[in-house]
């Protein structure tokens, strides 16, 4: 298992920046998800890491040891490639034993039909073996990229989009199978992708990038539940976070956010209302509560809020309703089995403990813990 | 009325095929005609060739063949030796030998020129593509008087190394693209599967640009093969190819239009093989399917 540390990373493709200093670590074994939008320099990350791309600045360190000058076929890496990159004049079985061939290597061909034989069994492939790449569909190409990383044995996974272009049908079983392989568990993985629920179901940690730059790194409950800033928090969860333009009032020993669009109040308990003071936060706040986290409230009278309900759509184990309180549209995740009629008045509260607040000018989170 | 609309569009898509194809055969017939010509001069008697109306119909013979392939052939006004064979294996040599020394050096060229990005590299490009423009007559003279000068004239070595001019840039060109075209990631895999440049490029690459190759292979030959200009004057009896000796059979006594045109079909004779085998070769869509593009 080893620790890879990226440090003040700087690469630029003629004059434009794609990493700007760079610096994340990993823990030992860690499977650690790096995810952001197209264009965030993730595939760039990991081809400096694999030495694939040399760096203008910065230093790759494995386990202590500065990378930067060895060369790529002799790092302890293996990586996946968003293409599959799977060699198309080779068959499966030749894709999938291609390291063991290696110059240096000297695996005897038993040994190599060995292993290959147990890569395959375990990803279910080695039905496959006389195929060639153009025959395979995108889950069998993908675990044959898979298995061809796997078999050499690296100490450092990094696994660049590789369920991106799957059908979503097979992409939750292939997740799946990700936390079974026993191979990925025992080792240090980077998986780099721009699915959050691929980082939240597979990261140990989950590091965000943007424009070449980590701007958080965190648990999965940290990065869900404390984005940093609203960027994250809106990346970050399916609908959009809702975000409110909230003032603080005190009136006497009670404490509230008052939403002048949506023409309510969120009661702050005192605990809550003393965190802020000590933050020192702003008068005017922007606050976050996720779709999740809004119910309604049978009750209208007794609601924090009162709206009128606008579209409901029931997908699958879910139920998306959007609510209209006076200016502004509310999204909350129900049980599908709802029956809403549009336009009709519902009460609504909201979850306190879950409630983020973001500083309106900077757009970061008070609240937030970075690990 | 549906049915008649049908059975109208169902005529004149009837009568545009019929249009289309009776113009391909005009095309046809028209592009091939000379080689059939050509083809039916070699099989003919010097009286069915000078014959007016042509003759369609004859009886072969494969009297001009001989003429050609036989060393000496006695006249009445003497012997004349004929250097068709040896012209035709001089041919073989040279452009043999001018199309492995440009595809030994010109892989690897197209392979840094189409996958690194470095100054000049367009420039340099174009150079290669440049030695095209000019026609042969435009620079044989300079190159006669160098070759003169340093010992090249009428040399096997100095034949090899001018036609790189043909050579090089097609060889070049033609596989610029074909490495363009092999995604950068394949190579990045191998090396992550832990083997060097040269090994990924032996491995991967280049079976990769088979398809190129063979194309790149093909045109050059042809052009070298076909070349006229550059032997001819760069070159005397030692070192004459093929296109040069076929001039032989213009002789005083009579032009020999038969052994010129057996001549033709002989010379032709390996392009037609090298063709034939190398078009296995140029598949287009050997890399579909393993790259997601």
């Amino acid at each position: 298992m080893t620790v890879v540390a990226v440090r003040n990373v700087v690469k630029s493709y003629d004059g434009a920046p794609a990493l700007n200093g760079l610096d994340f670590e990993t823990r030992d074994g860690e499977f650690f998800v790096l995810l952001g939008p197209s264009g965030a320099g993730k595939t760039t990350t990991l081809k400096v890491i694999a030495g694939l791309e040399d760096l203008n600045a910065g230093e790759v360190v494995f386990d202590g040891k500065v990378m930067n000058a060895v060369s790529p076929n002799e790092r302890p890496v293996g990586m996946t490639f968003e293409s599959y990159a799977l060699y198309p004049h080779f068959s499966v079985f030749e894709n999938l034993a291609n390291p063991l061939r290696a110059p240096g290597k000297k695996v005897p061909e038993s040994e190599v039909r060995r292993r290959v034989d147990k890569i395959a069994g375990m990803l279910r492939i080695d039905h496959l073996y006389d195929r060639r790449p153009g025959e395979l569909s995108g889950g069998q190409k993908q675990r044959v990229s898979l298995g061809r990383t796997m078999i050499r044995e690296p100490s450092v996974y990094l696994l660049d989009e590789p369920l991106s272009h799957v059908d979503a049908k097979i992409r939750f079983e292939l997740r799946i199978q990700f936390h079974r392989l026993e191979a990925l568990q025992n080792c240090t993985s980077i998986y780099v992708t721009h699915d959050y629920v691929e980082a939240l179901s597979l990261g140990d940690r989950i590091a965000i990038i943007n424009s070449g730059k980590i701007i958080q790194v965190g648990t999965p409950h940290q990065i869900y539940y404390q984005p940093k800033d609203i960027f994250i928090a809106r990346m970050v969860g399916q609908p959009h976070i809702n975000l409110l333009d909230a003032a603080l009032e005190v009136n006497g020993g009670d404490a509230s956010l008052k939403i002048p669009k949506g023409g309510f109040s969120i009661p702050l308990s005192p605990e809550l209302h003393h965190t802020l003071q000590q933050l020192d936060a702003p008068r005017e706040l922007t606050v976050g509560i996720r779709p999740l986290d809004i119910s309604i409230n049978p009750q209208v009278d007794k609601a924090t809020a009162r709206a009128r309900s606008d579209v409901f759509e029931p997908f699958g184990s879910l139920g998306l309703l959007s609510v209209k309180t006076q200016d502004i549209f509310l999204e909350l995740l129900l049980d599908p089995d709802l029956t809403v009629e549009p336009g009709s008045p519902l009460g609504i509260d909201f979850r306190e403990d879950r409630l983020m607040f973001f500083d309106p000018a900077s757009e970061k989170n008070l609240l937030s813990n970075e690990d | 009325m549906a049915t008649s609309n049908s059975n109208s569009r169902k005529r004149k898509i009837f009568f545009q095929k019929l249009v289309v194809n009776i113009l391909l055969l005009v095309c046809f017939a028209f592009l091939l005609f000379p080689v059939f010509w050509v083809t039916s001069m070699a099989f003919k008697s010097h009286d069915d060739i000078l014959t007016w109306p042509p003759k369609f119909v004859f009886k072969p013979t494969l009297e001009n063949f001989q003429n050609i392939t036989t060393a000496v052939r006695t006249y009445r006004v003497g012997a004349v030796s004929s250097d068709f064979l040896k012209g035709f294996g001089n041919s073989l040599l040279v452009t043999t030998s001018a199309l492995v020394l440009s595809l030994l050096t010109g892989i690897p060229a197209a392979y840094a020129l189409g996958r690194f990005r470095f100054k000049g590299r367009n420039d340099i490009a174009f150079t290669f593509l440049s030695f095209r423009f000019a026609p042969e007559l435009l620079v044989i003279i300079p190159i006669y008087l160098i070759f003169q000068k340093i010992g090249l004239y009428d040399t096997f070595f100095g034949l090899v190394w001018v036609y790189q001019l043909i050579t090089m840039p097609m060889v070049i060109w033609i596989l610029m693209s074909y490495f363009e075209d092999v995604s950068v990631e394949l190579e990045q895999a191998s090396l992550v599967d832990g083997f060097s440049l040269f090994h990924t490029f032996r491995r991967i690459i280049l079976p990769l640009a088979k398809p190129g190759i063979a194309a790149a292979s093909l045109l050059a030959f042809i052009y070298a093969w076909n070349n006229f200009i550059f032997a001819l004057i760069l070159g005397s009896s030692k070192v004459q190819p093929v296109t040069v000796s076929a001039l032989k059979f213009i002789t005083a006594e009579k032009l020999r239009y038969g052994d010129i045109a057996a001549a033709c079909i002989l010379a032709a004779i390996p392009i037609l093989i090298l063709s034939l085998y190398a078009q296995r070769y140029m598949v287009r869509g050997l890399s579909l399917g393993a790259v997601k593009k």
